[in-house]
């Protein structure tokens, strides 16, 4: 056991005599226990048109990832702990999950001035771009730091926040320096609430402003480079800091965000030592029937990490945080875009609308139209010199321009959604997308694929046959001639309220140019819900491609089999 | 009570700031000069690689420099293996046709152990570097380094007869224990060849971008002669105790260049799969 979590467990147990003043029958009086669960258990088959063999399954048929989450409650103070068990993991997660365990445990108490956490905690500072860390089930996505974290609210509207610790890798344990000690502070000043004089102020006004620092040992890093082994100066000390302000002035709201990262030599930016910078800025207005938002970005070498040698989603210390739309339509989320930490600059744009009832446009039932655009380009860069490469390891790298754009399309969504309730049985929404996906920069290969224009249209159609049966059908449809070429799914699935539902989806490849690959990835699915549990079972193929949440993806390997989803909370 | 907190508060985010940045300026490097040192262990640098992964030539090349920099101290073992690897008949054919993949490689690579979970990555000797059994081509000099630190467990010698005529090889891999060892010890012999010539897709700057058509494979796996992880060939070795083994292999199946080809043969922990020692010899002299 390392003295950090020696020092963490005295804190727990200081933090825990607290309310030792009781007896202990009043220390269980209005105490609260609660909790979830998740099973996601397969069983895969071998499947020989999609390439699916023994081999590719490492001969593990049958895998599991799982975890429970207990919460106690008493008062000002909450405990809990999370146990996971990936046995082995499921196909698509990384393999270095196998195991089961206790990743997360922690214990907080907290008043009006005061909120202290002990042992493993989620923090965000602003919009993530100087520090965020959180768990993506989907993604087999933890960053939970563990070590403390200190809120103070000294006075109304202002807070502040300290977190001191290290990151969780899968199952390794910290020991000599084997990742970074983060250290960060976060001050938010809320005007309003601060300047009595402000209170009933139309003008909301929130400044913000967080320091971040990473220790990892070593100032020097040996790496070979032309046939030469070089002796890189590596900084022990990485530091990310910047500001925020959100401004709301009636149905107006402005939000931005600046982050500087200096010299961070690291295996995703091939060890150069140019500094980082990343904006984010979001203006929205609304009013009743009506809502616009507006969101850029601009990011130039902004990958954080608590070990500068890992490449994957693991120990990321910050978020960046996604401008484009997350489809959750099949055939719309094929071409998912993934955030690029090298450098991306993006604009997005939305408006949605709303006719009421019994108005021109809105007939009987009302209509609800959205639309959306995006896209995302490369940063322009610009060599340093004529004998140095962009992005040569052991130099600057390469310049760039404040908001400088590249030429090159990283992804663009061009996106209309219609929903319309016909009648007091019958509602709709239809979708229409236009999609450019680089799919040699979103999964990093080169002048291999080019860029993916598709088009796709979805019918979504809602039958309520009574109360309690509800029959839904999706008619989706992907024409491209890039990739692999045209696609038609739908989809049937009747609910029975409160407790059943049975599917049947395919999503048929009809238009691959490889005729061998003109598969149906078919899915039959059935659930049962008692109060807030839930069981589903499903038998199926799962075409290969990513899964993106928030701009953060994951590979998604090609699987046929059986699939059991149990979940519960209590 | 509210102003000791904000004293401690101030306290520490000023040693906080103070200790928050190690600005780097340039010169950001040194070319490191490597000690001829020869009586440490020598050590197996797995490349897990493949022909249609971008970033796996200069991969490559760091290896082979490894090698050259190291030289008779460092061995290289190019791992053809996972989907990078699989032939592309459809993208710039024909020059990813070819299948540089074998069983030994394909069964290594599934190694939940090994966790060969993309490509580049690679393995030091087996032994886990930095909390990682297997890392970033960025990471594999100073594991060399750290590797290099260990005591030398054994001797090992890798004697090989080839007989042109018969296009048989025999090979005797001696090894002496230097020192005592508690746990059982495989032998691993394997095969790799150099210079074959072929399409390698790159997205790094300083050489052909997306694909280099000619480019030299070094070191590629061709197989284990005596099993996926080689064979025991003692259960808990004492002190200078030798042993000696002898295999044969038939090259009149294999379309391989035996001018081309060598033998590595390497000792380690039968439990932990660390490698403790490794020799390497051509199977044609010279």
């Amino acid at each position: 056991m390392n003295k950090l979590t020696y020092f963490v467990l005295g804190v727990v147990g200081a933090i825990s005599l607290f309310p030792l003043n009781a007896s202990s029958q009043d220390l269980l009086k209005g105490s609260e226990v609660h909790g979830s669960m998740q099973m996601d258990a397969a069983y895969y088959l071998k499947d020989n048109k999609m390439g699916i063999t023994d081999s590719t399954l490492g001969g593990k048929l049958i895998r599991m990832n799982a975890f429970t989450e207990v919460n106690y409650s008493l008062g000002n103070f909450t405990a809990g702990m999370r146990f996971e068990a990936y046995l082995p993991p499921l196909t698509g997660y990384d393999a270095q999950y196998n195991g089961a365990g206790v990743p997360y445990w922690y214990a907080n108490y907290k008043n009006d001035f005061i909120d202290i956490t002990a042992g493993n905690f989620y923090e965000q500072f602003g919009n993530g771009m100087i520090l965020r860390t959180y768990q993506e089930w989907t993604l087999g996505v933890d960053n939970s730091i563990q070590g403390i974290r200190v809120k103070v609210m000294p006075f109304k509207g202002v807070t502040f926040k300290g977190v001191y610790g290290i990151q969780r890798y899968y199952w390794d344990p910290y020991k000599d320096y084997n990742r970074g000690i983060i250290k960060g502070f976060d001050g938010d000043v809320n005007l309003n609430e601060l300047f009595a004089g402000m209170a009933d102020s139309k003008v909301k006004l929130t400044l913000g402003g967080s320091i971040v620092s990473d220790f990892q040992q070593g100032s020097t890093k040996s790496i070979t480079y032309d046939g030469k082994l070089l002796s890189l100066a590596m900084p022990e000390n990485v530091a990310n800091y910047g500001g925020r302000f959100n401004l709301n002035i009636g149905g107006f709201n402005w939000q931005t965000e600046y982050a500087h990262k200096i010299n961070d030599p690291n295996a995703r930016n091939n060890y150069i030592y140019k500094g980082g910078n990343g904006v984010f800025t979001n203006l929205s207005w609304s009013q009743k029937g009506l809502g616009i938002q507006v969101m850029s970005k601009w990011i130039d070498n902004m990958s954080y990490k608590s070990d500068r040698s890992v490449v994957n989603n693991m120990v990321d210390i910050n978020y960046l945080p996604a401008i484009t739309k997350q489809h959750t339509y099949a055939l719309a989320s094929m071409y998912p875009y993934a955030t690029q930490p090298n450098g991306e600059v993006g604009i997005s744009g939305t408006v949605t609308l709303h006719f009421p009832k019994n108005s021109p446009l809105g007939g009987k039932t009302g209509l609800a139209i959205a639309a959306n655009f995006s896209q995302v380009n490369g940063i322009k860069q610009v060599r340093l010199n004529d004998s140095t490469l962009i992005g040569q390891t052991g130099t600057l790298g390469y310049k760039s321009t404040f908001y400088g754009a590249g030429n090159q399309l990283y992804y663009q969504d061009a996106n209309l959604e219609v929903s319309k309730k016909f009648s007091k049985k019958w509602k709709g929404a239809f979708t229409y997308l236009h999609q450019a996906y680089n799919k040699d920069v979103v999964e990093g290969h080169v002048d291999q694929y080019g860029i993916v224009y598709s088009h796709i249209g979805v019918a979504d159609l809602a039958w309520s046959i009574t109360p309690k049966h509800n029959l839904r059908w999706e008619l989706q449809g992907l024409w491209t001639k890039q990739d692999k070429g045209n696609w038609v799914a739908g989809l049937v699935e009747l609910t029975i309220s409160p407790a059943w539902f049975f599917s049947v989806m395919d999503q048929y490849n009809y238009g691959n140019s490889d005729h061998n690959q003109r598969l149906n990835y078919y899915l039959v699915s059935a659930g049962y819900t008692h109060h807030t549990s839930r069981l589903a079972l499903s038998w199926g193929r799962q075409r290969e491609g990513i899964i993106c949440v928030g701009g953060v993806c994951r590979y998604v390997p090609a699987t046929n089999g059986v699939t059991l989803t149990l979940t519960s909370s209590f | 009570m509210k102003s000791l907190i904000h004293s401690t508060l101030i306290f520490f985010m000023a040693v906080m700031l103070l200790q928050s940045c190690t600005k780097v300026s340039e010169p950001f490097y040194t070319v490191q000069v490597v000690a001829a040192d020869t009586n440490t262990r020598t050590i197996l640098l797995e490349d897990y690689t493949g022909h249609t992964c971008v970033n796996c030539a200069p991969a490559a090349k760091s290896a082979n420099s490894l090698q050259e920099l190291y030289k008779g101290r460092v061995f290289v073992i190019g791992v053809h293996a996972g989907s990078f690897a699989k032939p592309d008949l459809v993208h710039y054919a024909p020059y990813l046709t070819a299948d540089y993949r074998c069983a030994t490689g394909n069964e290594w690579y599934s190694n939940s152990v090994f966790n060969i979970d993309q490509n580049p990555k690679g393995m030091v000797n087996r032994r886990p570097y930095g909390g990682k059994t297997s890392f970033v081509p960025s990471e594999w000099s100073n594991a060399i380094q750290a590797a290099l630190k260990l005591p030398r467990e054994a001797y090992m010698s890798v004697t090989n007869t080839y007989d042109s005529q018969s296009k048989t090889l025999s090979s005797k891999v001696d090894t002496k224990f230097l020192i005592g060892y508690a746990s059982p010890v495989n032998l691993c012999v394997c095969i790799v060849e150099d210079s074959i010539y072929g399409g390698q897709e790159n997205s790094v700057a300083g050489d052909s971008i997306p694909i280099i058509k000619n480019f030299r494979f070094m070191h590629i796996l061709r197989g284990s002669i005596n099993g996926t992880y080689g064979e025991q060939i003692a259960a808990s070795p004492a002190a200078n105790a030798i042993v000696s083994k002898t295999y044969s292999f038939d090259f009149n199946t294999k379309t391989w260049v035996p001018g081309h080809c060598s033998v590595i043969a390497f000792i380690s922990d039968a439990a932990t799969s660390e490698v403790l020692h490794v020799a390497k010899s051509p199977v044609v002299k010279p």
